[in-house]
Parts: structure tokens; sequence; C-alpha cells
């Protein structure tokens, strides 16, 4: 069998040799042309994606400044810690929490020193829950996504990504959490003192330069309440975050407490159509309204209260008992009063002798021994809820400035009255952060938002018992008609009780130091041996 | 005769390389001034953000534009990119924004004639964020 033969001589067609480079330029040029509009294109949809990203930066940056414009108006129990409009923004949340604070701290306090009046826990009750009001309204709109897209838009609307031919960036829809709480256990926007807060209540706080600050995001206790701070770090201004620290911070991780605190940081995503595709970015960025304030509860005073008290005792029984003002006077308080012994007796006393030197009342306050410092130490500790630089040097100088009037006010009874001096702020900046306190006594001359009728909503309680005193400053002589003897044994104790009746200072009153000064006048129904 | 014809073709191919090249490098050389002018746009656009974002973090217009100035003076010149200027400020308080306009003057790394020098100018807008919460 002959194999197949395979032809090898099978001739192709000649290649045309004109034109060949002609092909291949053409190919060439249009292999480059491919490419450089490919790398055009690439090049443009990278700076395109560059201008989303600044343009996403940008409105978000713009939500993390503006949204300090976001504000509900104070409650009138909040007035005091509102801003110059009466409202309420992010800025100055931390103040409505700090009064708040302070005012159940105080509560507790009162508690705790048994001081507690049947007032006391419904103002603290009642700070707490209108703070919690006003927190929540808030919350609710600086969490808003309309809120926080109209902020974002209004810059990003302004921001072009040209390069992909977009004329302006939007937000996209996307379903994450936008708002966070970063910077946990940092600082608040709130500084305070050491010895603002009352005893038995410690702060949660940390230490900034030389200031202390309620740390943010941190529970704190005060009257079974769980307070919590908003962080803004001090020295920085809005700006951009990094999204895993956003993301680990997150409004979905609990900080704590009863309520939600405000957030401090916000996140959106933003698009572009182009005519290369979807474009988007997204941006994470930290509110900073840059504005300290102190903890303070500005709309608040307290009072120091002196009254004189003569009892009158014969036999070691007490028959009478009269007041008497400040300069020295001759009381006539016995007459007539018939003696077991027989006789009747005419017990007499020159009282105010305590107060003949002083013209201050510093003076009139340290007119009987004592250690008056314990008692000063209470109220100090309140004045520095008004304005946590105030020192007992401070408290000094302020009780010696007080001129001391004696002259006796006309009453009704006759009787001479207690005389009251209110300490109190005055305020020159619009949002009551520049405290300067005053005293008085005066009620013309109080401020007008002082209501000096708002009683402390604690009970009073005996701080110091100044040096009980024999026969001096005040002294008393007797004598007896009709009896044995015309001499009777007589003797004078002149002391003071210093009491403290604390307030929450949620009524305004956070307490008053009350200088009760009692002349106890004896006389005994026996023959006067005495000098 | 055989030689004279295969001459023809070599000087045909010659010719039509040379028309090829004549067409190629200029697109080539187009396209690396292209890519010069697409690279130093955006780097331009890059300084405007950078410095409309340090504008923006000054209280006042002085220091909003000094600030803008000294960051744009870090931007490195070279025979292509001449010069990076500050074009314009716009410190608007009332909105609160700073708008930042640079210019950016490049030289072609293959000049043509009527292109042989480009104006880039780019604008940058932010939101002034050191300005602190009103009272």
């Amino acid at each position: 069998m002959t194999p197949p033969v395979i032809s090898t001589n099978k001739k192709t067609a000649p290649r045309r040799k004109q034109g060949a480079a002609t092909g291949l330029v053409i190919f060439s040029t249009f292999l480059l042309i491919i490419c450089i509009v490919g790398l055009f294109q690439l090049s443009m949809v990278m700076g395109g994606s560059r201008q989303v990203r600044n343009a996403v930066d940008a409105g978000v940056l713009n939500i993390s400044k503006r949204i300090i414009e976001v504000k509900v108006p104070a409650s009138p129990q909040y007035k005091d810690v509102a801003d110059s409009t009466g409202n309420i923004g992010i800025s100055n949340i931390n103040r409505i929490w700090g009064k708040a604070y302070l005012v159940n701290a105080n509560a507790e306090s009162m508690k705790a020193d048994g001081q507690a009046g049947s007032n006391t826990e419904t103002a603290a009750e009642a700070a707490f829950g209108h703070a919690k009001n006003l927190n929540d309204m808030l919350f609710n709109k600086v969490s808003d996504e309309n809120v926080l897209n109209m902020y974002f838009q209004q810059l990003a609307h302004q921001r072009q990504a040209s390069m992909v031919k977009a004329d302006k960036v939007e937000r996209s829809q996307a379903d994450t959490i936008s708002i966070a709480m970063i910077d946990r256990g940092l600082e608040s926007n709130l500084s305070y003192t050491a010895g603002q807060l009352p005893d038995r209540i410690t702060a949660q706080g940390t230490t900034f330069g030389n200031k202390s600050y309620l740390k943010g995001y941190v529970p704190m206790q005060a009257n079974n309440h769980q307070f919590a701070f908003t962080s803004f770090r001090q020295g920085e201004m809005p700006h951009l975050i990094d999204d895993t620290y956003f993301e680990n911070n997150n409004a979905a991780k609990p900080v704590g407490g009863a309520y939600t605190p405000l957030p401090n940081a916000f996140k959106r995503h933003g698009e572009v159509d182009s005519v290369s595709g979807k474009l988007t970015a997204v941006a994470c960025a930290a509110a900073n309204p840059q504005r300290t304030y102190t903890l303070a509860i500005p709309y608040s005073f307290v009072t120091i209260q002196v009254g004189n008290t003569a009892k009158w005792h014969v036999d070691q029984k007490k028959i009478k008992e009269t007041t008497y003002g400040f300069k020295p006077e001759e009381q006539k308080g016995i007459k007539d009063y018939p003696l077991p012994s027989g006789g009747k007796l005419y017990g007499n006393a020159s009282l105010g002798n305590e107060y003949s030197a002083a013209t201050t009342l510093l003076e009139v306050i340290e007119a009987l021994p004592g250690d008056h410092n314990q008692a000063f130490k209470k109220l100090l500790q309140r004045i520095k809820e008004i304005d946590p630089d105030f020192n007992q040097e401070r408290l000094n100088k302020l009780l010696q400035s007080a001129a001391f009037n004696k002259e006796e006010a006309p009453s009704a009874s006759g009787e001479a009255q207690p005389r009251k001096y209110f300490i109190y702020p005055v305020y020159s900046s619009a949002d009551n952060t520049d405290p300067t306190i005053k005293i008085g006594s005066d009620k013309q001359n109080l401020p007008s938002w002082l209501n000096p009728d708002n009683p402390p909503e604690g009970l009073d309680k005996t701080v110091i018992q100044e040096n009980k005193q024999k026969d001096k400053p005040n002294y008393c002589w007797g004598y007896v008609v009709g009896g044995k003897s015309s001499s009777v044994k007589h003797w004078t104790e002149v002391y003071g009780d210093v009491l403290w009746q604390p307030g929450t200072g949620f009524g305004q009153h956070l307490g008053e130091l009350r200088f009760a000064r009692v002349t106890d006048i004896y006389f005994a129904d026996e023959p006067d041996s005495g000098p | 005769m055989p030689i004279r014809k295969r001459r023809r073709v070599r000087a045909q191919t010659l010719i039509e390389a040379i028309a090829g090249f004549a067409v190629i490098i200029p697109l080539a050389l187009m396209a690396l001034d292209l890519t010069v002018l697409v690279t130093t746009s955006q780097s331009n656009e890059q300084w405007a953000e950078l410095a409309a974002r340090s504008a923006a973090s000054q209280a006042n217009a002085q220091n909003a534009r000094l600030t803008a100035e000294s960051c744009l003076a870090k931007a490195k010149t070279s025979n292509i990119v001449q010069s990076v200027a500050l074009e314009g400020v716009d410190y608007d308080l009332g909105k609160g924004q700073v708008t930042i306009k640079t210019k950016m003057l490049v030289n072609m790394p293959v000049p043509f004639p009527f292109l042989s020098q480009v104006e880039c100018h780019a604008r940058a807008i932010q939101p002034i964020v050191a300005t602190p919460a009103p009272l």
C-alpha cells in the first residue's frame, strides 16, 4: 500500500513588502493612543477620587464645626448655665450636667450628715430630671440625620469633583452609625477645683496643664444618679479622626449611666455620580467648642445670719427670753418676780457689749472666741460652688469689707431682729462665667435673679459652739425688794452656737451660717457673796 | 535590475518608518506633556487643599493668609513646576469658611508652539475651625 503523499511544497502567498511598516506604525499609534487615553482616564478617576475624599473631609469637618449651632432653649431652672441667647448646645451641655451634679452631690452630703429636709430629695430629683430632659432633646437634634446632612451638604455642595465631571458631592445613604463618643476618660470642658465638692463626694477628674477637669464619658455617682460628661480635649479644634477610632467608640458602645451623653464625633459618607461610575468616600471628625467652663451653680447664694438672745433664769429656771441688738444696751428683764424666800426680784443686764468694738461683719462674727474656721469651711465649700477660685483669704476680706450697721431697723414687734447678709455673685459676661463675689444685707440692692426668700432645703445643725464666758462681756445685776436681803446672787454666761443649714442650690440658696449668740442671765435666791 | 528593486523596497520601508515616527513621536511627546499637566494640576489641588486646611485653623484673615503662604512655600519647585503661589484668600467669618485659590506655573517638558508654559488654578474651601463657640 502506498502511503499518502504529503505535499511539502505548498506555496504560500508572497508577503507584500510594501506597507508592512505602515501597518506596524498604525498599530503602534493606535496602541499608544489607547494607552494614553487609558492612563488619562485612570489619572482623572484617581484625581476625582481625591477630590471626592477632600470634599467629604471638608463636609464632615463642617459638621464638627457647626454642630455647636444646634441648640435647645434652656428651662428656667438652668437659665444661669445657658449661653448668652438662653440656649443650651453641645458647648455648654457639660455646664448643665455640672450644676445637676453639684445639686445632687449636695443632697447626698446632706443626707449623710443627717441634714436632709423634706425638700432635699425633691430638689435633687428635679435637678436631674430637668437636666436629662434638656440632654435628651439636644441629643435628638444633634444626632438627627437631617441636621447632619444639612451641615455636610452646606460645604460638600460647594466642592466639585471636576476631574470626574461632577459639580457637587452628595451625601450617600449608608447603614452605619454616624455619631460617636470618642476620647472616653479624657478631659471634658468643665474644670473644677479641690474643695469644690462637698465631703464624701469624689469626682472623676483628670489634669491638663495646671487645671483639673471632670473626665468625659466616665459615669460619676452622686445621690444614686450617674452623671457622664462629654469629652472635649483642651487645646484642640474640630479635626478629622481615624475611622477605626470612630468605630471603636461609636454610639452603639455604651458609656453607662441613665442617659446617653452627647456625642463628640461625627461620620458621613459622600459620593458623586461620574461618567466613570460612582465614587464614594467616608470621613470622621471630632467636634470641639474650644470653650471651657467651670463647675458651678452661677445663680446661687449663701447667707450669714447673726442674732442675739438673752435668756433670763431665776434659780436655774428660765423665765423669760428676749432679744438684743448690736449696741450695748441695758435691759430690765425681770420685774416684780416673787422669790421663794420672800421679796420681789428686779433683774437687769447689760447686753450687746460683745459688739462694742465691732465695725465689720467679720468683727461681729469673731466677737466671741471659738474655732470659726470650722464654720467657715462649710460656707467656703458652698461659695466655691459659685466661684471655684474663692478661698479663705478672700472670704475673710469679704467679711471684713462688709460694714456692720449697728443701728436697729425698726421691726413690728419692737424686738431686735437678727441680721442677715447675702453672699452672691455678680457677672459682667453674658453667659455668667466671671463671678465676682459680693456681700450685702440690703434686699433692695441684690441682683434681680436672686430670690432672697428661697430657704435652704436642709436642716440646721450646730457646727461649733463658741467658748462660754462668764460675766463678760455681758453682765447682770439685781436687787430684791421686801426680802431678807436686798442682794441676790447673779451671773451671766455668754456663748454662741454656730449652726449650718445646707441647701442644694437648686432653689438658689446654698446654705445659711447662723451665729446664735446667747447670754444666759442667772439669778439665784441667795445673798450675793461675790465681789 | 534586482538590486534597484531591493533598494526601492528598503527605501519605502524607511520612508514608512519615518512617517510613522513622525506621528508616534509627537503623540508620545504630547502624552508626556499631558501626563505632566495632569500630575501638576492634581498636585496644585492638593497644595490648595493643604493651604486651605492650615488657613482654616487660624483665627483671623491676616494669619490665615500668612499660614497659607507659608504652607505653599513648602512646595518644591523644579524645572517643570516653576512656582506655586497664593492667588487669593477669602476668609469669611460670616459664612465660617475660608476659600484659598492657588496658581501653579508649569513649564511643559516638551514645549510646543504657544504651549510652553501653563497656569494651573485650584480652589479649595474649608470650614474655619479656629473660632470658639459663641458665648
